[in-house]
C-alpha cells in the first residue's frame, strides 16, 4: 500500500474520533468535525480521480479550496466573540465565494486550472482567522485552541505548496529549471506529508484535552 | 525563443506572487506577535493592579480590625476595670471621712477588696482574650485544646479536635496566625452559622501541613465570592497569605462550611 493511503487512514480515523459524541458538543465543534470528515473524503476523491476516471484533479482542488474556505469561515464566524471579526468573516465569505463562482461561470476554463490567485483568496483569509483565534485565547480560553494551531500549521504549509504550484508545473526546455522544479516538487510533497502527521497529532492532542475536561 | 520568453515571464510572475504571499503571511505573523506582546503587557498590568487592589483591601481590613479591637479593649477597660477602679477610688476617699464607725470602716474596706478582686479578674480575662497565656507557655496545640474546651463549655457546641502535626518547628508568629484563624472560624460558625458540631483536624496532606475545618451550620453561598466576604474572612485569607498557604472555602446554604488551608 502506498504511503499516502496510511495518511488517509490516519486522518480518517482522527475525523471519526471527532465525530464520536458529536451531538452533545458546541456548534463550532460540530462544524469542525464535519469539516474534518468531509475534508478527508474530498482529498481522497481528488487524489484518486486520475486512477478512477483518468482525469486531472485541478478542477477538484478548486472545489476543495472553496469547500475549505466556506466551512472554516463558518467555523471561525461561530468561534469569534467579537462582532467586528464575525462580520469580516461573513462578508469575506460572501465576496470571495461569489467572485470565484461568478468567475468560474463566466470563464469555465479557469475552473480547470489551478490558479495561485484563487489559492491566495481561499487560504490566506483562513490563516488570518486562525491567527485571530490564537490571539483571542488571551481573552478567553478557546474550545479548539490546539485544533486551530493544527489548522494554522497545515494551511500555512499548504498555502506555500499550492502557491508555488505554478512554478513547479512550468514546462521549460532548460534542463536546470526542470531539475529545479523536481526538487521543489519533492520538497513540497515531503513537507506536505510531515505536516499531515503533525496536523493529525495536534488534532488528537486537542481531542485528549477535550475529553479530560 | 518565444516559448522561453513566456516561460521567463511566468517564472517572474510566479516568483513575485510567491514573494507577495510570503510577505502577507510574514506580516500577519508579525502583527500577531506585536499585538500579542501588547496584550501580554496589558494582562500583566491588570494582574498587578488587581494585586495592588487586593493588598489595599487587606490593609483596609487590617486597619478596620485593629480599630474594632481597640474599641473593644477600650470598652472592656471602661466597663470592667475603670468603673470598678472609680468606685475603689470613691471608697478610698470615704476612708478619709472623720468619725467613721468600725462597721462602716469594715464595709468600705470589704467593698474595696471585692472591687479590686473583680477588677483584677477582669483585667486577667481581657489579657487572656487578647492572648491566652497557655499559648505562650505550651504552644499552639495546647492553646487550641483550651480554645476548643472554652467554646465547648461556654457555647454549648460539640467540637472534635484532632492533630497529627508537630507545631514546634513553626515560628511563633505563624502559630499565632493559625490560632487567630481558628478563633475567627469558631466565632463565625457559632455566631453566623449557628453550628452545633464543629470539626478541626490538622493533617499532613500531600506533604503540606493542612487544617481541615468543617461545621454543620447554615452555610452560605460560597459562589458569591468577594462580594459577600466579611472582614473576618478577609482577615483569615490575609493570615493564610502570611503563612504562604492557600485556602479553599466550600459552602452551600444549609450544608455547613468546609474549609481547608495549608501552611
Amino acid at each position: 500500500m502506498k504511503v499516502k493511503y496510511y495518511f488517509y487512514i490516519l486522518t480518517f480515523a482522527v475525523a471519526i474520533l471527532y465525530l464520536i459524541g458529536f451531538k452533545n458538543k458546541s456548534k463550532t465543534y460540530k462544524i469542525f468535525s464535519l469539516f474534518l470528515i468531509a475534508d478527508v473524503v474530498l482529498n481522497f476523491i481528488s487524489d484518486e480521480l486520475y486512477n478512477w476516471f483518468g482525469i486531472y484533479n485541478h478542477f477538484f482542488i478548486n472545489i476543495i479550496f472553496l469547500f475549505q474556505f466556506g466551512f472554516l469561515s463558518l467555523f471561525y464566524s461561530y468561534s469569534f466573540d467579537n462582532k467586528k471579526w464575525r462580520n469580516i468573516v461573513e462578508v469575506l465569505l460572501i465576496i470571495v465565494s461569489s467572485y470565484l463562482i461568478i468567475k468560474y461561470s463566466i470563464f469555465p476554463d479557469t475552473f480547470f486550472i489551478l490558479h495561485y490567485q484563487d489559492v491566495y483568496l481561499t487560504i490566506f483569509p483562513i490563516i488570518v482567522y486562525g491567527v485571530v483565534y490564537l490571539y483571542n485565547e488571551y481573552d478567553k480560553p478557546q474550545e479548539l485552541y490546539y485544533a486551530n494551531l493544527g489548522i494554522l500549521i497545515h494551511f500555512i504549509v499548504n498555502f506555500f505548496c499550492f502557491i508555488s504550484w505554478p512554478l513547479q508545473s512550468l514546462s521549460i526546455e532548460y534542463d536546470y529549471l526542470d531539475e529545479f522544479n523536481i526538487i521543489i516538487s519533492n520538497y513540497s510533497r515531503d513537507l506536505h506529508f510531515i505536516t499531515y502527521i503533525i496536523y493529525a497529532i495536534v488534532l488528537l492532542y486537542q481531542l485528549k484535552k477535550l475529553k479530560s475536561k | 525563443m518565444e516559448v522561453t520568453h513566456i516561460a521567463v515571464d511566468q517564472i517572474i510572475k510566479a516568483f513575485l506572487f510567491i514573494l507577495f504571499a510570503f510577505f502577507s503571511v510574514f506580516l500577519t505573523l508579525v502583527l500577531f506577535f506585536y499585538f500579542s506582546r501588547k496584550k501580554i503587557v496589558q494582562i500583566a498590568v491588570e494582574k498587578k493592579n488587581q494585586e495592588i487592589h487586593y493588598q489595599k483591601e487587606i490593609l483596609q481590613s487590617v486597619i478596620q480590625t485593629q480599630e474594632e479591637e481597640r474599641m473593644r479593649i477600650a470598652q472592656d477597660l471602661h466597663d470592667d476595670i475603670s468603673s470598678k477602679l472609680n468606685i475603689v477610688s470613691l471608697n478610698t476617699h470615704l476612708l478619709k471621712t472623720p468619725n467613721l464607725s468600725e462597721a462602716e470602716y469594715a464595709e468600705i474596706t470589704d467593698n474595696i477588696v471585692s472591687l479590686t478582686k473583680k477588677a483584677l479578674e477582669n483585667s486577667r480575662r481581657i489579657a487572656h482574650d487578647l492572648l491566652p497565656p497557655v499559648f505562650e507557655k505550651f504552644g499552639l496545640h495546647a492553646a487550641v485544646e483550651e480554645l476548643v474546651l472554652e467554646f465547648s463549655t461556654a457555647k454549648n457546641v460539640q467540637i472534635n479536635y484532632s492533630n497529627e502535626l508537630d507545631f514546634s518547628s513553626l515560628e511563633a508568629k505563624n502559630q499565632l496566625h493559625i490560632f487567630r484563624i481558628l478563633q475567627e472560624l469558631l466565632n463565625n460558625s457559632i455566631r453566623h452559622g449557628k453550628a452545633t458540631v464543629i470539626s478541626i483536624n490538622f493533617v499532613n496532606k500531600t506533604g503540606r501541613n493542612t487544617c481541615l475545618y468543617s461545621d454543620n451550620g447554615v452555610g452560605f453561598n460560597a459562589s458569591l465570592g468577594n462580594q459577600k466576604r466579611g472582614i473576618g474572612m478577609q482577615n483569615i485569607e490575609s493570615r493564610v497569605n502570611f503563612l504562604n498557604g492557600k485556602i479553599n472555602v466550600h459552602s452551600e446554604i444549609n450544608k455547613g462550611v468546609q474549609i481547608e488551608f495549608n501552611f
